[in-house]
């Protein structure tokens, strides 16, 4: 089974083609937005920080930008800098340059007004637009892809068929010589043994146990029952009484294959396999992270209980089109409710005694046609966008 | 008929896959085994109800792990959930 893909200089394949217009600090956001603007495959990834990082937050969020920009959906990305930011655009945009991605680095400081920063700006990304049309898409191999899976709106179906049928993806995947990326640290407290018995070797079993300790450790620190964010209102709606019962049932999306590795929030695994990233389970700073990662694409499964019942938009909170996301449900009563939010049902294993294994060939075939973008998923058709959140640990200074 | 699964064998719940109601005849799904049981009291699609009886202070055993503990008495057929069970973990209220 092969998909469409474009085969990048450093030997990444990227599913879509696109050219980044990024900013070393969020003070100015508003450039890579009239940088990017009207030129296609142009996107704007602004995000929420400036200056102030403290300690090792400095190094997550340069690591997190700079992976980033090596995603291989990206073909050239356009860095845009200020000159007085603590993330330092000169060491970001040589590292760019190692990735053997094209890059053009444009500084405030060097311009008499930042209009002109736009115009160079916008030659740049349209200079990079023109190259990247000259790219055609080739046959690849599965085992090029980098796969993320997420879970949301869970409820006990969950466990029971979304995440079982991404879990067999994700094997499938592994066996091809591709990678799995899965995150979500507070879904992982009342299951990380379980994970921790899967890792290789005991460092990274380890790793695992220290990364659900000190989560668990920060929530009981803030004298906080977990039980008023965990599970949600709408998980318990839905079935699930503890976080124990709905991580148990989360970490079934990660498959059966041995846990490689524990990925820093952002960083890029050493080779291929089944990665976990600690990191939170909040869509928009996970959907940064794990993208950072590496990931093409992303399997989110759902369950069926609100938000999945809600008149929701297509992409929430905002557009994401650095990695498409295909949603998943396995509930006949969500799915009956929002058939418009779903790109694939996997309920026919409940109610019409579909097994595991044949949706998950229904949900490989969906991966390879959103992958060679012969099928836009609904979260691609969303409009709204706002600037990245990058997941920091210190505190906001 | 209307159906439950018990995912594994060291389970003392079960995960309702319709909405059931006092009385009701459920068929239990165990791996390649069905078994039956009358559920106590009407329950919703996707909770679960209790396979044996489930003593206060004991666990609660899904997925062949420990979900939790049970905070009263639960007979076989009651169901099982937020009023009858808690959590141990992330519980900064215990400190």
């Amino acid at each position: 089974m092969r998909f469409q893909g474009y085969r990048r200089k450093n030997g990444g394949v990227g599913i879509r083609n696109l050219v980044a217009v990024i900013t070393t600090t969020g003070c100015i956001n508003e450039l890579p937005k009239l940088i990017s603007q009207g030129i296609s495959g142009a996107i704007p990834l602004g995000h929420n920080l400036s200056c102030s990082h403290l300690g090792d937050d400095l190094e997550q969020s340069t690591r997190t930008l700079t992976n980033l920009a090596g995603n291989p959906n990206i073909f050239g990305v356009v860095l845009v800098g200020m000159g007085c930011e603590q993330m330092s655009p000169e060491k970001i945009y040589q590292d760019i340059q190692k990735l053997e991605k094209p890059v053009e680095l444009l500084m405030l400081k060097n311009v008499e007004d930042w209009s002109e920063l736009v115009s160079r700006g916008r030659n740049a990304a349209q200079r990079m637009s023109k190259e990247a049309d000259k790219l055609q898409r080739e046959k690849v191999e599965l085992g090029a892809l980098s796969l993320a899976i997420k879970c949301g709106g869970s409820d006990t179906t969950s466990g029971v068929v979304s995440n079982p049928v991404a879990g067999l993806v994700a094997d499938r995947i592994i066996s091809e010589g591709g990678t799995v990326v899965f995150t979500e640290t507070p879904e992982i407290l009342g299951a990380e043994h379980v994970l921790a018995k899967r890792a290789i070797n005991k460092d990274v079993a380890g790793k695992v146990l220290a990364a659900a300790k000190k989560t668990e450790r920060r929530i009981v620190e803030m004298g906080v029952d977990l039980r008023g964010s965990e599970p949600t209102p709408a998980n318990i709606a839905g079935g699930l009484t503890t976080i124990e019962e709905k991580s148990l049932g989360a970490i079934i999306k990660a498959g059966s294959a041995p846990l490689q590795g524990v990925l820093n929030y952002g960083e890029r695994p050493a080779g291929k396999g089944l990665y976990f990233m600690d990191g939170p389970a909040r869509t928009a700073e996970l959907l940064v992270g794990i993208a950072a990662t590496g990931c093409q694409l992303m399997v989110f499964s759902m369950g069926g209980g609100l938000p999945s019942l809600l008149p929701m938009l297509p992409a929430a909170p905002a557009r994401f089109p650095l990695m498409p996301v295909i949603k998943m449900s396995g509930n006949p009563d969500g799915y009956e409710k929002r058939k418009d939010f779903i790109d694939i049902y996997v309920g026919s294993v409940i109610e019409a005694g579909e097994t595991i294994d044949q949706a998950g060939k229904r949900l490989l075939q969906e991966m390879v046609n959103v992958a060679s973008e012969q099928k836009q998923t609904i979260y691609e058709k969303g409009i709204y966008e706002e600037p990245l959140l990058i997941q920091i640990d210190g505190p906001s200074l | 008929m209307k159906k439950a699964i018990v995912i594994d064998l060291k389970d003392n719940v079960a995960t309702l896959l319709a909405d059931v109601y006092e009385n009701d005849v459920v068929q239990i799904m165990m791996g390649d085994k069905t078994t039956e049981t009358k559920v106590q009291e009407s329950i919703q699609f996707g909770h679960k109800f209790a396979m044996e009886t489930i003593n206060k202070g004991q666990n609660v055993v899904k997925y062949g792990e420990v979900i939790g503990q049970a905070t009263q008495d639960i007979g076989e057929g009651q169901h099982v959930h937020v009023h009858n069970v808690e959590s141990l973990r992330g519980r900064g209220d215990l400190e």
